[in-house]
């Protein structure tokens, strides 16, 4: 995500860089600005999410490129992957994956630091807003991309008073790769 | 050396975009249509990928053919060479495949087509505000950078001289 576009430079794999500060204050302000046009909270929640999808459907591309990942084919390293690579690569924090469920599909994704959330309080009156939901989203989108669908929640949150950040993931289906054509046609 | 043709498909079996530098043969005289060609092409890949994983000498869990397989299971094939071309693949995990036919004395171009994407579809398409993602595309940006990456690896040079020798 801290990301700018194209710089034309070939064989330039290493990424660019934003200050901190602006990408959370743009962050912050995009949030600002869909709570005044949205008015619910719940909309909020899930246009943020919608974005984040958008997002994360050209992301993975990006971090597939840059992180010279060839395979991803269960969802234990997959977690990993974007616990300890893609996390650190987009957002310079990394996760720790944990509680997974004993049949191996769900799992939590724990950060003690978000860059998102800097400089954020929440007032009582946006106690619902999952103010991080764009990475739910963003992780949602770049797992379908990879034949995993996934579903994201938060349930712990520091501006909610949590001692850390969890996104829950939940594996609803690991698809297989199918020839997309009928024979007759 | 040079190359013929590229396509690129998406998981979808789209092609999302096509070019040929040189082709004497007619799509309509092969396939039919522009949709016949790039199918074909779609399913020889798929089919190809599918025998490769199947016959695999090393692989303990040989997959029988036609099984549904995850992303990143079995070998993957990586050119396949004909007395008149060779045809180099690369796929990615998020279900993009790249084929690009050659000259048939290319040597082995998997690294190339990985900086391809690498450097040249993900940085001009994907990056692209006005690209769909899934969707075909067309970007003269892409084409420029297309053209001069594979100039500067040495796949089209002798493309003047191949198209007065046709």
């Amino acid at each position: 995500m801290l990301r700018s576009g194209p710089t034309g430079a070939r064989n330039a794999p290493a990424l660019e860089q934003i200050n901190a500060e602006v990408f959370t204050l743009t962050y912050g302000s995009i949030v600002r600005q869909l709570i005044s046009d949205y008015e619910d909270i719940e909309e909020v929640n899930k246009q943020l999410e919608q974005m984040g999808y958008n997002m994360g459907i050209r992301l993975v591309d990006e971090f597939l490129a840059k992180a010279k990942i060839s395979r991803c084919s269960s969802f234990r390293d997959t977690a990993d992957v974007v616990a300890k690579q893609a996390l650190p690569m987009f957002l310079n924090v990394t996760a720790n994956v944990t509680n997974w469920s004993p049949d191996q599909t769900e799992c939590s994704l724990v950060l003690t630091d978000n860059p998102l959330a800097d400089f954020v309080e929440l007032p009582d009156e946006y106690r619902e807003l999952r103010y991080c939901n764009v990475l739910a989203g963003v992780v949602r989108g770049a797992l379908e991309m990879v034949n995993m669908e996934v579903e994201c929640r938060w349930v712990s949150d520091m501006l909610r008073g949590d001692d850390c950040y969890e996104l829950r993931l939940k594996l609803k289906e690991h698809r297989d790769e199918k020839f997309p054509y009928k024979d007759d046609d | 050396m040079g190359c013929f043709n590229i396509y690129i498909f998406n998981r979808q079996g789209v092609c999302i975009f096509s070019h040929a530098w040189f082709r004497p043969k007619s799509v309509k005289a092969g396939a039919g249509s522009q949709e016949g060609d790039h199918k074909q092409m779609f399913g020889l890949i798929w089919t190809l990928g599918n025998f490769c994983a199947t016959l695999d000498p090393k692989d303990p869990s040989k997959p029988q053919l036609g099984t549904p397989r995850k992303i990143g299971q079995g070998c993957k094939f990586r050119s396949f060479t004909t007395n008149n071309y060779k045809c180099n693949f690369l796929e990615v995990p998020s279900g993009i495949k790249l084929v690009l036919n050659t000259h048939r004395e290319a040597p082995d171009l998997s690294d190339v087509l990985q900086s391809l994407y690498d450097d040249i579809f993900v940085e001009y398409v994907v990056k692209n505000p006005t690209y769909n993602p899934g969707q075909p595309f067309t970007s003269e940006q892409f084409m420029n950078a297309l053209n001069a990456f594979l100039r500067q690896n040495g796949l089209l040079q002798q493309q003047q001289i191949m198209q007065a020798a046709a």
